[in-house]
């Protein structure tokens, strides 16, 4: 153990583990991707037509969602306190609702439509209405990144400006400048989840890249291939993950814990005024539509309870699924977040292998799964519910340890010298580092849990027989067009996500009073 | 001419600023002193409208700014502001910075902000961003942003803080030769009684958020 780097040892084996869950089920297809010359170059006129749809939708996803995250963000920045809180939150909780379970929102949205306009066929079909579905499902993570963002900016810099122009001027030149770098990454992220998504884009008849990679695989179950066809793919998801890293990685955060970015209320202009509402209203209407959406589809409530009763043992895999998942996330993100000593930053192998996460599509990831684990002496693992929870771990792992890098690297340097000065670095990193980085490590497996609730594209290739998931059971019943019991299974579903980030809030606060 | 009559702040259960009254006359030089978290710093930012007065009343330039009912925006007041960590903007280079309160054609600006940049010592440096400064650049160049418009009235919260001796004498000197050409009057605050005295300040001492004396 290195006396400048003493808790190098912990840092090693969460990136192990982070190795073993997201890369190796990528890596053990290599070998038969390579030697699959005529797959690699397998990019047809067809398959690049399906990759144009995929970019196309996910450039609409990633403008639709900048620019309303934004606006939300810098809305929620200058309004009332418990206004803001309660709009943020309502645009929020839409993050619970699994993204198929919008697209069936949305064509419920579109049918009611259609009959109350008297039109022969609905209105919300094909590309557009796949990239509103989406939009909706990936703008609560847009949100969060950027108001993670926005709440870094030093409130100072404000005072320092509002004292020599008006607060438009402000909020242009300072606060928007210096909040963009997240407002993009959160974009570019919810672009990132649009490219692999199979699931939405299928549900309004939109063929594309990802849909192409699952149903090769289906139906050939060669995984080699299924990588080697996945190159273009990757290649664009890449692209945007560079992207998005590079402005994640210049977000500063200087700002005082507790102080708000305007001190007094900021006085703007009419446009202004008018922009940051109508942002702020699109996230939290988008959101509440959404919800109506499912509850009408649900009703009456009698029905509802029954699809709700026979989804039960779905729905409690998805939850077990979901909480395993986010326990091993958030023991292995503490871990390989962690600095490795008081004057060292995290590790950047947790950045490389959270790019690689992001960019592998999911049905990728489930070949990868399959090739890893469908053999005799992992037979047991094969076989269970527990492949559910590597599939997600495999895809979202990574985003716990990135909370908790960020984390870490706000940590006073002087401090942490503290604490290895007059303790072993063990006792050090119990007492000092761990608790610091606790709030971060939980809010990342709060994120993987409600990813993994709503993960289909490597879920629908590891499912065991005899078991399945409340989104699978949502994507195959609105195949058969019950869109009612659909919309029953995901607002439970939904519900116990609100009350587990909720419980989880109560939680951290009464922790953090401690 | 600043003027506080009367005006008080709390955050919560603590009273930050209690019934507080100082005037600071035209071209006069006003220090308030005091230990760290006595008020000081709230007393300036109700005076430059960051923050709202929950009684009393400020006046500048013998107009309301802050009364019951009334906040005139920060921006309106006239005022420049240098604050105790710099808070420079760190998107921008020091000339951005320097420029950004400065309205009219850009030929115009660009000549106010060089001429103020070779005031405070910082010829040559415009470009730079202020992560590249030493902390005593970063003071001047807070020092030439505030003055940049050429405000009427120059609020200073301890802008010598964690600098060294040298460049605190040397900041020490533009600050006492900008404020006298400027012609602006200054109120500063400071804990350091020499700080106060090296500017020819008249004190008014402050202690647990009242005027003490």
């Amino acid at each position: 153990m290195s006396a400048r780097e003493p808790w190098r040892a912990a840092g090693a084996l969460g990136i192990a583990a982070l190795l073993v869950l997201c890369v190796l089920p990528v890596v053990v297809l290599l070998p038969a991707a390579i030697s699959d010359p005529a797959a690699l170059a397998a990019l047809s006129a067809r398959r690049l037509g399906l990759l144009a749809t995929s970019v196309r939708l996910a450039t609409i996803v990633f403008v639709a969602d900048t620019l309303v995250a934004a606006l939300a963000v810098l809305w929620a920045q200058s309004a009332r306190p418990r206004r803001a809180l309660l709009v943020v939150a309502i645009a929020l909780a839409a993050a619970f609702v699994p993204p198929v379970a919008h697209a069936a929102a949305w064509a419920a949205v579109g049918e009611g439509l259609r009959v109350a306009l008297g039109l022969s066929v609905t209105p919300l079909a094909g590309l557009p209405a796949a990239a509103l579905a989406q939009s909706t499902a990936f703008l609560p993570l847009a949100i969060a990144v950027g108001l993670a963002g926005a709440a870094a900016v030093d409130p100072t810099l404000l005072d320092a400006a509002r004292v020599q122009r008006a607060d438009g001027a402000a909020l242009r030149r300072v606060l928007l400048p210096l909040a963009l770098p997240a407002l993009l990454a959160g974009g570019a992220i919810a672009a990132l989840l649009s490219l692999g998504d199979e699931a939405v884009p299928s549900a309004f008849g939109v063929s594309t890249f990802a849909m192409e990679l699952f149903s090769s695989y289906a139906a050939d179950g060669r995984a080699g291939a299924t990588l080697a066809l996945a190159w273009p793919l990757a290649l664009v998801a890449t692209l945007v993950a560079l992207a998005c890293a590079v402005p994640l990685s210049r977000v500063s955060d200087h700002a005082p814990r507790g102080r708000r970015a305007w001190s007094a209320p900021p006085v703007f202009g009419t446009w202004t005024r008018v922009a940051l509402s109508s942002g702020a209203a699109l996230a939290a209407t988008g959101s509440a539509a959404v919800f109506a959406a499912l509850v009408v589809g649900a009703w009456p409530p009698a029905a509802a309870v029954r699809a709700v009763a026979d989804a039960g043992p779905d729905i409690a895999v998805s939850c077990a699924v979901a909480a395993a998942s986010a326990v091993v996330a958030c023991v292995v993100g503490l871990l390989a977040g962690s600095p490795r000593g008081p004057a060292s930053g995290p590790s950047r192998w947790v950045w490389g292998i959270a790019l690689l996460a992001a960019v592998v599509p999911a049905p990728v990831v489930g070949a990868g799964l399959v090739a890893l684990y469908d053999n005799a002496w992992t037979a047991s693992v094969y076989d269970s519910p527990a492949m559910l929870a590597l599939a997600a771990l495999a895809r979202f792992a990574p985003l716990a340890a990135i909370a908790v890098s960020v984390s870490a690297s706000h940590l006073g340097r002087g401090a942490l010298e503290a604490s290895v000065v007059s303790s072993p670095p063990a006792h050090a990193y119990r007492r000092v580092v761990a608790p610091q980085l606790l709030a971060s490590a939980a809010a990342g497996g709060l994120l993987v849990a409600a990813f993994s609730a709503g993960e289909l594209g490597a879920t629908l290739m590891v499912l065991p027989p005899g078991t399945s998931t409340a989104v699978v059971r949502a994507f195959n019943l609105l195949h058969y067009g019950a869109s009612e019991e659909v919309a029953a299974i995901a607002l439970a579903v939904a519900a116990i996500g609100v009350a587990a980030a909720l419980a989880s809030w109560a939680l951290g606060r009464r922790m953090w009073a401690r | 001419m600043i003027e506080v009559r009367g005006v008080s702040k709390r955050y919560g259960p603590v009273l930050a600023v209690d019934s507080f009254d100082v005037t600071v006359p035209a071209t006069a030089r006003v220090a308030v002193l005091g230990a760290s978290g006595c008020g000081k710093t709230t007393l300036l930012r109700m005076i430059a409208g960051l923050d709202v007065p929950d009684a009393g009343t400020v006046r500048i330039g013998g107009a309301d700014a802050s009364a019951p009912g009334l906040c005139i925006p920060p921006h309106a007041r006239g005022i420049g502001f240098v604050f105790q960590d710099a808070a420079l903007f760190p998107h921008m280079s020091v000339a951005a910075n320097v420029g950004y309160g400065v309205t009219g054609p850009k030929a115009q600006v660009r000549a106010r902000v060089l001429e103020l940049l070779s005031l405070v010592g910082l010829e040559g440096l415009g470009a730079r961003y202020p992560a590249e400064l030493s902390g005593g650049q970063r003071r001047r160049a807070a020092l030439a942003r505030a003055l940049a418009p050429g405000p009427a009235r120059l609020l200073m919260d301890e802008p010598l803080t964690n600098l060294d001796s040298s460049s605190r004498d040397a900041l020490l000197q533009t600050i006492d030769a900008l404020a006298a050409a400027s012609g602006a009057s200054l109120l500063y605050v400071t804990h350091d009684r020499g700080e106060a005295l090296a500017l020819g300040c008249d004190v008014v001492e402050m202690r647990d958020g009242r005027r003490a004396g």
